[in-house]
């Protein structure tokens, strides 16, 4: 699975407001299959919080960082958009390398909380439209050694 | 039977951090009409001092703040708190919803405690003023009883 420049566009449309994300998203499907480009969009996505966590974080963090940022987040949001704080509190945790965190969650529930603790992860390390560019050109190369690693680990148990 | 002054003497216990004195009145009240007058006192002095702290006011972004940071002040209790449950809790109270949220006794007690042992610390009463605190906590939870 590759990931194209589409797909970045798509993700930078979705994080700044700038294009149309909506038609960005349509094409893509359109022309890869739901699954796939769900699939593909869904590992840039977790990559870019990844980064944007450990950057946040970078002198290590504490539970208690992990629940004012989670806070934080929902309390931006207040009623507009409800997020469960412990299935975000868990995804923020998964991101900062607890894999044990995210372990009952869904992809969806994770879904939900990613995007908005990934505006103000941005929003808090500075990282805004003029810098976007820069900064998901260092996700790219994260997300695709992820999906090799996927598919290597997938074509290793069709062959046994 | 309305509460009795070792039941306000218990929680004032707590509130002032006087654990051996909460835990000897608490040990005292061995019938579960006692455990309901303290958990009543309780309830009410949490409404009281919500409505206090939030100023009447019902802001999701404040609640929400409040409740996480509470809970990242001691993360090892505060992983114990349901959040969403808390700020249900309290938002309840400052919209005056006749119509108490949905949570199971244990974790609604969980909350109770919790947070009001924050509020009144964060509020700074001296004496006179927790005494007024629970003054009119009791006359809550006696107006409760009675109905």
């Amino acid at each position: 699975m590759e990931i194209t420049s589409e797909y970045v566009a798509a993700l930078r449309s979705c994080l700044t407001g700038e294009g149309d994300y909506t038609e960005l998203s349509r094409r893509l499907q359109a022309r890869d299959g739901g699954e796939r480009s769900a699939r593909i969009y869904g590992v840039l996505s977790v990559m870019t919080l990844h980064l944007a966590a450990r950057r946040r974080f970078r002198g290590g963090h504490t539970d208690a960082d992990v629940i004012r940022l989670v806070g934080r987040t929902r309390a931006m949001l207040a009623e507009g958009y409800e997020i469960d704080p412990l299935v975000a509190e868990a995804t923020l945790r998964g991101a900062l390398g607890d894999t044990a965190a995210t372990v009952h969650l869904e992809g969806l529930e994770m879904g939900t909380a990613l995007f908005p603790l990934l505006i103000v992860l941005l929003e808090q390390e500075s990282i805004t439209t003029d810098r976007m560019d820069d900064f998901l050109a260092e996700v790219l190369p994260l997300a695709e050694a992820w999906l090799a690693r996927e598919q290597a680990a997938s074509l290793s148990d069709g062959t046994r | 039977m309305p509460v009795t002054d070792d039941e306000v003497a218990a929680l004032r216990a707590y509130l002032q951090g006087n654990q051996a004195l909460q835990q000897e009145l608490y040990g005292r009240m061995t019938t579960p009409a006692a455990r309901a007058r303290y958990t009543t006192l309780l309830a009410a002095a949490f409404m009281e001092a919500v409505n206090r702290r939030f100023g009447g006011r019902d802001s999701a972004a404040e609640v929400i703040e409040y409740v996480a940071d509470v809970r990242a002040r001691v993360p090892e209790a505060g992983q114990k708190i349901d959040p969403s449950a808390a700020e249900r809790l309290m938002r309840s109270i400052l919209a005056d919803d006749a119509h108490a949220p949905d949570i199971d006794a244990r974790m609604r007690g969980r909350i109770f405690i919790f947070f009001l042992a924050a509020m009144v610390s964060d509020a700074q009463y001296d004496d006179d003023q927790l005494e007024a605190l629970l003054t009119v906590a009791r006359k809550a939870a006696d107006d409760r009883l009675e109905h």
